[in-house]
């Protein structure tokens, strides 16, 4: 969501600040989510280990790089292909927010198979993992529109999200267990 | 997105239109000039033309004692954006349309003026009348807003007038690629109480300086009072090396120019007066000169806008004395 604040500030220098900027950046972003829960839910299946999720959220971390460095030279060539300001808004913001939206989306469906265990509690696990999911995007939101755009530019924001979500690659990789595991239990005595 | 929803959010909870709302005084900030009205009903000469929501505003054209008013609806204020007498459309009824005829002291035959922004298109008329070969083109973003300006303010387009829908950074970065140029560019999009903020930038703000042709000027509608202020007059003093400023209250004109030696206040006076006696502006140009200048009238060291800075929405709300 915080991404989502920025989007349209980052393409407005480009595209301006029609309702389809707008428009362009938040449908990308749900389109890029659907196929993220979707992808997600699968590769939960395949490797279904918390490491995999880590490299999963590092990848999102990476990908943020690029759009950092160069979404001033991507939205001056969107632009200067001279289509309607419709679809250039709309393939830039593709071009530029697709991937770690999609990723970030993989998030939720791997962690629902990483911590249910059994399908009596499954609606519980899901439930609480969508509250602390939407409870992140409600901060995102909230923190970037108030403060972050105050006090940093918007480079320095795709850098702070980006290194938040390392730091949480990181620790995911290092530190976290699956939950109530017996194999677990056993191991970590 | 939030700024998305907000739009939803106004468009959907604002005022009835079938005329039952009433404003609450007060509210809002007065940019400007807040409208004050009672109720908004046929009595007391008091009329309400055209109540609309478009894409971009809750615009209101509203008539009353022979002017016209044109006023968009923001955080429960109506920001009132133009005026025009319909019998005397050269008398302006808004300070800052005075103020902004100032440009002419610096630049006194133009032939060709752009405007972004284009309100209910008041001043293009104007300077159409003064300067009839004069090319005028005009960047406005709503389509209902120009539309309203030819329904109810009387703007006509023609080969001299021209109107483009469009966003004002989009459609300068076309200018900049037709290589067009112009001697005076008036920057005042306002939407309800701001700028945009792309329309603020060091980035824009440099592609406006190479739409313009050799001595021409920039003119910047502002308004003092809030800590965006300073911000917009830093970020204009880091693209051009000249600047004047009229006015003070509500609205200031900022006039920026390239160039190593500013003309000398004496002369822009004689010009004042020059053109004053052929033009027979409506206004007192002389006076408005005599009064205003290179002066010192906002904070110098600070921080400037760019496309990756640039939160001129939350400065605006940063009140300052």
């Amino acid at each position: 969501m915080g991404l989502e604040i920025i989007g349209g500030r980052m393409l407005a220098p480009y595209f301006g600040s029609g309702v389809w900027v707008w428009g362009s950046v938040i449908s990308v972003f749900l389109a890029a989510l659907s196929v993220g829960y979707f992808l997600g839910g699968l590769m939960s299946q395949r490797f279904p280990t918390g490491r995999a999720l880590a490299l999963i959220i590092a990848a999102a971390a990476l990908f943020l790089l690029p759009v950092a460095l160069w979404h001033r030279s991507a939205g001056d060539w969107f632009a200067s292909l001279d289509l309607h300001e419709r679809w250039s808004s709309l393939l830039a913001a593709a071009s530029l927010f697709f991937i770690p939206s999609l990723l970030l989306g993989m998030v939720s469906p791997y962690s629902v198979r990483l911590i249910a265990r059994n399908v009596a509690t499954v609606g519980t696990s899901a439930g609480t993992l969508y509250a602390i999911s939407t409870t992140g995007s409600f901060l995102g939101c909230l923190l970037t529109a108030f403060y972050f755009i105050l006090w940093m530019g918007i480079q320095h924001i795709l850098y702070l999200s980006a290194g938040v979500l390392l730091l949480l690659a990181v620790w995911q990789f290092c530190v976290w267990q699956p939950p109530s595991s017996s194999q677990c239990q056993e191991q970590c005595k | 997105m939030k700024k998305f929803l907000l739009m939803i959010i106004v468009v959907s909870f604002g005022p009835n239109v079938n005329g039952s709302y009433v404003p609450q005084p007060g509210a809002g900030n007065d940019d400007q000039t807040e409208f004050e009205d009672d109720a908004i009903d046929n009595h007391g000469g008091y009329k309400v033309l055209l109540e609309k929501e478009s894409l971009y505003h809750y615009i209101r054209v509203t008539e009353s004692g022979g002017v016209r008013y044109m006023q968009f609806r923001r955080s429960g204020g109506e920001y009132e954006e133009s005026a025009i007498n319909l019998a005397h459309p050269l008398s302006f009824e808004m300070g800052y349309y005075s103020l902004m005829m100032t440009a002419f002291a610096h630049h006194p035959s133009p032939k060709s003026v752009l405007f972004i922004g284009l309100g209910g298109g008041t001043l293009s008329m104007a300077i159409a009348h003064y300067y009839p070969d004069a090319q005028i083109d005009n960047v406005e973003l709503d389509p209902d807003v120009a539309a309203a300006a030819k329904e109810f303010f009387g703007l006509r387009e023609g080969p001299r007038m021209k109107v483009y829908i469009r966003d004002g950074r989009v459609q300068v970065r076309r200018f900049v690629r037709e290589e067009k140029k112009y001697d005076i560019i008036f920057l005042d999009a306002f939407r309800g109480g701001y700028i945009p903020y792309h329309l603020t930038t060091k980035e824009f703000i440099e592609s406006i300086r190479t739409l313009l042709s050799p001595g021409g000027i920039v003119v910047n509608n502002l308004r003092p009072g809030f800590e965006s202020y300073h911000y917009h007059r830093r970020t204009l003093a880091s693209v051009f090396s000249q600047q004047w400023s009229y006015g003070g209250g509500g609205n200031v004109i900022v006039i920026s120019a390239m160039g190593q030696t500013p003309p000398a206040k004496d002369s822009l006076l004689a010009t004042a007066e020059r053109i004053q006696k052929e033009k027979q502006f409506t206004v007192d140009l002389p006076a408005m000169i005599r009064e205003g200048g290179m002066r010192d009238d906002y904070e110098r060291d600070g921080p400037i806008l760019t496309d990756d800075y640039a939160p001129t929405d939350v400065l605006r709300s940063i009140p300052r004395d």
